[in-house]
């Protein structure tokens, strides 16, 4: 194997390991949560967490709920919901939730990209 | 991927050059740098501290080859580079620990779902077999020496320093960067700083890659799987024993053994954090501080690996390259002291007085291993008598 080959094989490395990074950030798959799992070191963490909705509200195209267990909550923040997104937030309704985790005022919330019904 | 991963990933591999060229100057000092800045739990942070990790297992063997200047996972390669460096194959024998990173990082990355089987399944034996290893080990160092008695003594005499240094109050000084600094890098420096050592001009052509390297990186995929298994056995300890277990290796591929251990330990570091939660290194230990490891993030990190070790291996070559065309253009003596006056002060600043104290006796006994005629890899002694020690209860 000569210089030039090694040199070749570094780059197509590189490559790859480019096109996979580019492909998962992509495909991103959330882990499966339940809300009493989340803590301090889930903070950047992207989830999916199921819930009952409590409390929806919405302001300036933002809605927000809590997505409820027997013991924890969790503010759920969802940024220009559709209508069939909307039509899902309702109270008492069980809801399935994929997003990032993040710390806001100390607190953690989910920064919601994907609402399923948790019925189906 | 987003510009901003990219731009934490690019940014570690900078870090990593620095970490890796500057002597006293660590992949741990820097996590903890960040870690105390309290961020936010971040994959990115993370990817920082793993594409910095890598670069830094490329680089740090420039330093340690072409000044004595090691830190303590490159430290061996200061004894078989600097024979080569003096016969004008500086550059060759930095390439050779760059092709093991390289094929061994790529050889760890294959072999992690094995090594997640393995682990589960011998993790408690191998602990068990430990110190029968290292008693075997320590034995073969002694009686495969000419001057036996000579070679007892220098083994007990490390084998007493480590475990002064690593088993008492000293220990919060962080002695290694000492120990391995006085032991193997100002001994050597000393010594050719005496005997007014001239370095010839270094040959910069291009040799071709044996098959014997990549066996040698393979081996160090699993002397890495090893050491990232069992707790207190570090990369120049697998080396010094795969090299006893493999029987005679010539010096470049013994270099490019070492090259690969460092990074297939990184490999096997997190992928023991990913499967069981320990941490064997201080990267893997950052990363656990810091967040939660999802599949996801696991995946993440490996690609970060991939994609940090052909870039590593590229921009390492090509400082080494520099690096070894400049040398003869400085006179090697004043670059030398240069050398010996930073690790003083870097020491200084580092571990006090008493951390001084401590560079000037294992720099004495590293001479007196020189002068003795006795092989200085028997000063690993003083990494294994205290490991063996611990395994014992002792």
């Amino acid at each position: 194997m000569d210089e030039g080959f090694f040199k070749k094989l570094c780059i197509a490395c590189s490559i790859i390991g480019f096109i996979s990074l580019v492909f998962l950030s992509n495909y991103s798959v959330p882990s499966k949560k339940s809300l009493n799992e989340l803590n301090d070191k889930s903070a950047g963490l992207f989830v999916e967490v199921e819930g009952i909705v409590e409390k929806p509200s919405e302001s300036k195209k933002t809605l927000f709920f809590m997505l409820s267990n027997d013991n924890e909550s969790l503010r759920a923040v969802l940024f220009n919901p559709k209508k069939e997104e909307r039509a899902l937030v309702f109270e008492g309704n069980k809801l399935s939730v994929q997003g990032k985790i993040q710390e806001f005022k100390g607190n953690l919330e989910i920064i919601v990209e994907k609402i399923t019904d948790g019925h189906d | 991927m987003g510009m901003i991963n990219l731009l934490f990933v690019f940014a570690g591999m900078a870090a990593g050059i620095l970490t890796g060229l500057m002597p006293g100057l660590h992949v741990n000092t820097i996590s903890l740098l960040l870690l105390a800045m309290n961020p936010e739990p971040s994959i990115d942070i993370a990817l920082f501290i793993i594409s910095m990790a890598v670069m830094h297992s490329f680089t740090d063997f420039i330093p340690s080859i072409l000044l004595g200047a090691a830190d303590e996972t490159s430290f061996l390669s200061v004894l078989p580079g600097h024979r080569l460096l003096l016969k004008g194959k500086g550059l060759h024998a930095i390439n050779m620990t760059i092709y093991g990173s390289f094929f061994g990082g790529i050889i760890s990355i294959i072999l992690i779902p094995f090594f997640g089987l393995f682990m589960l399944q011998f993790d408690a034996l191998l602990e068990l077999l430990l110190p029968l290893l290292l008693m075997l080990v320590l034995a073969m160092m002694v009686l495969s020496e000419e001057r036996k008695l000579r070679a007892l003594i220098i083994v007990i005499t490390a084998g007493a320093i480590g475990f002064i240094s690593l088993k008492t109050s000293l220990n919060a000084l962080n002695p290694i960067f000492v120990i391995v600094t006085g032991f193997f890098g100002l001994a050597t420096i000393i010594n050719s700083i005496k005997s007014n050592e001239a370095i010839p001009l270094q040959e910069t052509k291009e040799r071709k890659l044996g098959m014997a390297t990549l066996k040698a990186s393979f081996l160090s995929s699993i002397a890495g799987s090893i050491t990232a298994i069992i707790p207190g056995l570090g990369p120049s300890q697998s080396a010094f024993i795969t090299r006893k277990l493999v029987g005679r290796i010539k010096t470049k591929d013994y270099l490019a053994l070492l090259g690969g251990l460092n990074t297939c330990n990184l490999v096997f570091s997190i992928a023991l954090l990913y499967f069981a939660g320990k941490t064997r290194i201080g990267a893997a230990a950052a990363i656990k501080q810091l967040m939660d490891l999802s599949f996801q993030d696991f995946l993440l990190i490996i690609t970060v690996i991939i994609f940090s070790l052909g870039f590593s291996a590229l921009i390492a070559k090509k400082i080494a390259f520099i690096a070894c065309k400049k040398i003869n253009s400085i006179e090697y003596k004043k670059l030398n002291l240069l050398v010996l006056a930073c690790v003083i002060v870097i020491s200084f600043f580092l571990t006090n007085l008493t951390g001084l104290l401590l560079l000037a006796t294992t720099t004495a006994i590293g001479l007196a291993t020189i002068k003795s005629g006795i092989r200085r890899s028997n000063l690993m002694a003083f990494l294994m008598v205290p490991a063996l020690l611990y395994y014992l209860g002792l």
